[in-house]
């Protein structure tokens, strides 16, 4: 029922519907009066209107409590601005910056993240070597290998060195190949003869025992080293070897020896070379992979 | 209690014992009980020593 007027009535219900006559009309921003306190905004709780007073900075509204509408911890504010940044909290979100290429991250001394370089590897992959069918196989570095830059290579021999034994020698700065009867080591052939062999002032390590050809197929690890406070050539000049090999054939055989430059301490070692005790060939796509393990 | 038997030296104990450290050059092998087995060298003196005391021809010099 509308406002009805006239003559002291009781204020029967309405709606401040523009539509109805005489329905107290719409109610008018800036001119309707709440007793209400700065910032605040009203909702109903189902039955009265209430008041929501404003919340802080950064808050958001929402409905924390369920029902009712409340001002709440508003979302993170964006710190990041640049591709590959992360988020860290240091006193606050800040944004880490990404690393450099192959850099990895780490934690300061400060106990924050921070990228780093890698840690650098002890042992590292030198180079490949694949022989062709021949009675010789040799092996000459890409780069000569600095003598000060390694405590020890690593030599994994893969395939077969045919009908024979197969001998190793060690190219130097100075010498290319050692030979002149500076080899002398011991080794034992396993499985084949139980033969302990053993050479002294040869011209080159025997690695492999004389067999067949089926017999010549394996695998020989070898770790090479050289002394540098002695050496029958002056200090840095003693070559140590050893070698353990396995084959598909029961043939097997370990040993070392030491062999060295008769010239002067070893600057670099340019080349490892193999060959056929009987001029056979080694097979084609043998391998040698060479490693260097440093300090 | 540990014994240690005497047993008499091998044929490579008793070279090595002779041409080790004699500043010679040779190759020798031998079968796990110390026999030897073979030899290759040019020294003279190695190849006399085969010839007296091991009656075993040698295969080269």
């Amino acid at each position: 029922m509308p406002f009805s007027g006239g003559g002291g009535g009781v204020l029967t219900n309405h709606t401040h519907d523009p539509a109805i006559p005489v329905d107290g009309g719409s109610l008018a921003a800036n001119a309707t009066s709440f007793s209400l306190t700065n910032g605040s905004i009203l909702y109903s709780d189902g039955a009265n209107i209430q008041e929501l007073g404003i919340g802080n900075s950064g808050q958001v509204l929402g409905t924390a409590a369920g029902t009712i509408p409340t001002w709440e911890a508003g979302a993170a504010s964006p710190v990041m601005t640049t591709d590959g940044q992360i988020v860290i909290y240091d006193g606050g979100r800040t944004a880490l910056n990404i690393g450099a290429e192959d850099q990895v991250l780490a934690v300061s001394a400060g106990g924050l993240p921070n990228w780093v370089a890698p840690p650098t590897s002890k042992y590292e992959f030198i180079e490949q070597f694949t022989a062709t069918a021949s009675s010789t196989f040799t092996c000459t570095f890409a780069t000569p290998i600095p003598r000060a830059s390694f405590v020890e290579l690593v030599l994994v021999w893969r395939g077969k060195w045919g009908t024979g034994a197969l001998d190793f020698q060690i190219a130097t700065d100075h010498e290319v190949p050692i030979d002149n009867g500076e080899y002398s080591w011991k080794s034992n052939v396993l499985t084949s003869s139980s033969t302990f062999t053993e050479g002294v002032s040869q011209d080159e390590y025997t690695i492999g025992p004389s067999t067949t050809a089926a017999g010549s197929q394996g695998t020989i690890l070898m770790n090479l080293s050289i002394n540098e406070l002695e050496g029958a050539g002056g200090d840095g000049t003693n070559i140590y070897v050893k070698w353990w090999q396995i084959g598909a054939n029961v043939v097997g055989s370990w040993g070392g020896g030491r062999t060295y430059d008769n010239t002067s301490t070893i600057t670099t070692l340019d080349g490892l070379y193999f060959s056929n005790s009987l001029g056979n060939n080694i097979e084609a796509g043998t391998t040698l992979d060479v490693y260097k393990i440093t300090s | 209690m540990k014994i240690t038997p005497e047993l008499p030296p091998t044929e490579i104990e008793e070279f090595n014992k002779k041409f080790c450290d004699a500043n010679k050059s040779y190759k020798i092998s031998s079968n796990m009980m110390g026999k030897i087995l073979s030899i290759e060298t040019e020294d003279q003196e190695i190849l006399n020593y085969i010839k007296e005391r091991l009656s075993m021809p040698s295969r080269s010099g």
